[in-house]
């Protein structure tokens, strides 16, 4: 049987998607890749400060790690935070994943038809 | 305008409001889009969104604190309101003050002491919060903003209701200076209390 993650630690939509951005990006996740991934794959404007907001959140419950980068004049010598995922959150969308697909599987308005 | 060029005044809106541990990395990824092209109203309509979405993450981790902070600085300004009325009071105004320079002088002065407590209640609620001080800072701000604004529609509506015959260019006039004079001294208010409360301090990027 699964273990069911505590009620703090469910992942929303939207940090599921920061997450899985995050995945994809590798070593070059931060603030800007990240909301340029999810702004293309899901069609929405997404803002900076909710992407760092929901990666506070994740830092917190320990679903990410950062680490500050370089800092180069066109940030006005800011330095980027790389974000990189724990083994703790990998085992957590893997848990979303398969929690989803339970849910999706069997519903017949939601299949897609054949043409 | 160079369309390259972040606007300053959200870059400085976002370094002093923005309360996430991330805020100079979100300044430098705004700033970095910018470069790479964005408007300046993207860059605004992102900037005004980190600063209310690090206030609401905040709210969301310490409610307690800054349910703590906010209710400090109302208990100081309720004891200075009081204080005031006390000591402030006609009867302790010399009449012969009136119309001297004396009386311009002592009413700099007092402009001078209100604004002083306004910045020892940022101090007080910004202490009283600890890390979620801007977040406290801010919200004491605005149900202070918020009280003023319905003491003020208040006092006129009373004033009308009992007063004069009611004429609509006297009306907008009243509201117009008086408000203006009240604008103006909140905004005064506002400054000095976020001074206090240590959200104007110059801090270098990381």
């Amino acid at each position: 049987m699964n273990e069911m993650p505590r009620p703090n630690d469910a992942l929303s939509n939207f940090e599921l998607m920061v997450l899985l951005a995050l995945i994809r990006l590798g070593d070059e996740a931060y603030g800007v890749p990240i909301s340029a991934a999810i702004e293309s794959e899901s069609g929405r404007d997404v803002s900076i400060g909710s992407v760092y907001a929901a990666l506070e959140r994740l830092e917190t419950k320990g679903f990410v790690r950062s680490a500050l980068g370089e800092a180069t004049a066109a940030r006005g010598g800011r330095a980027k935070r790389y974000f990189e995922i724990t083994g703790k959150g990998l085992k957590e969308v893997r848990h979303t994943q398969r929690t989803l697909v339970r849910l999706w599987t069997g519903i017949p308005k939601l299949e897609v038809e054949k043409t | 305008m160079n369309p390259r060029r972040p606007p300053a005044l959200a870059t400085w809106l976002l370094r002093h409001l923005g309360c996430s541990p991330n805020n100079d990395a979100v300044v430098g990824d705004l700033m970095e889009c910018q470069s790479d092209g964005k408007s300046s109203l993207w860059y605004w309509r992102q900037a005004v969104s980190a600063i209310l979405a690090s206030w609401v993450s905040q709210a969301k981790d310490h409610p307690w604190l800054i349910l703590r902070g906010i209710t400090a600085g109302w208990m100081v300004n309720w004891a200075w309101l009081f204080l005031s009325s006390v000591l402030f009071r006609e009867s302790s105004y010399p009449k012969w003050i009136v119309g001297t320079k004396l009386e311009i002088a002592l009413m700099l002065a007092l402009l001078l002491v209100v604004l002083s407590v306004h910045a020892a209640i940022g101090w007080v609620v910004s202490r009283t919060s600890a890390e979620s001080r801007k977040t406290a800072v801010i919200g004491y701000i605005l149900t202070t903003l918020m009280f003023g604004v319905v003491q003020f529609g208040l006092q006129r509506f009373l004033f009308w209701r009992a007063g004069p015959p009611f004429e609509w260019t006297i009306f907008v006039m009243d509201i117009v200076i008086l408000g203006g004079f009240a604008g103006v001294f909140a905004i005064a208010g506002v400054i000095a209390t976020l001074f206090g409360g240590g959200l104007l301090k110059n801090r270098k990027a990381q």
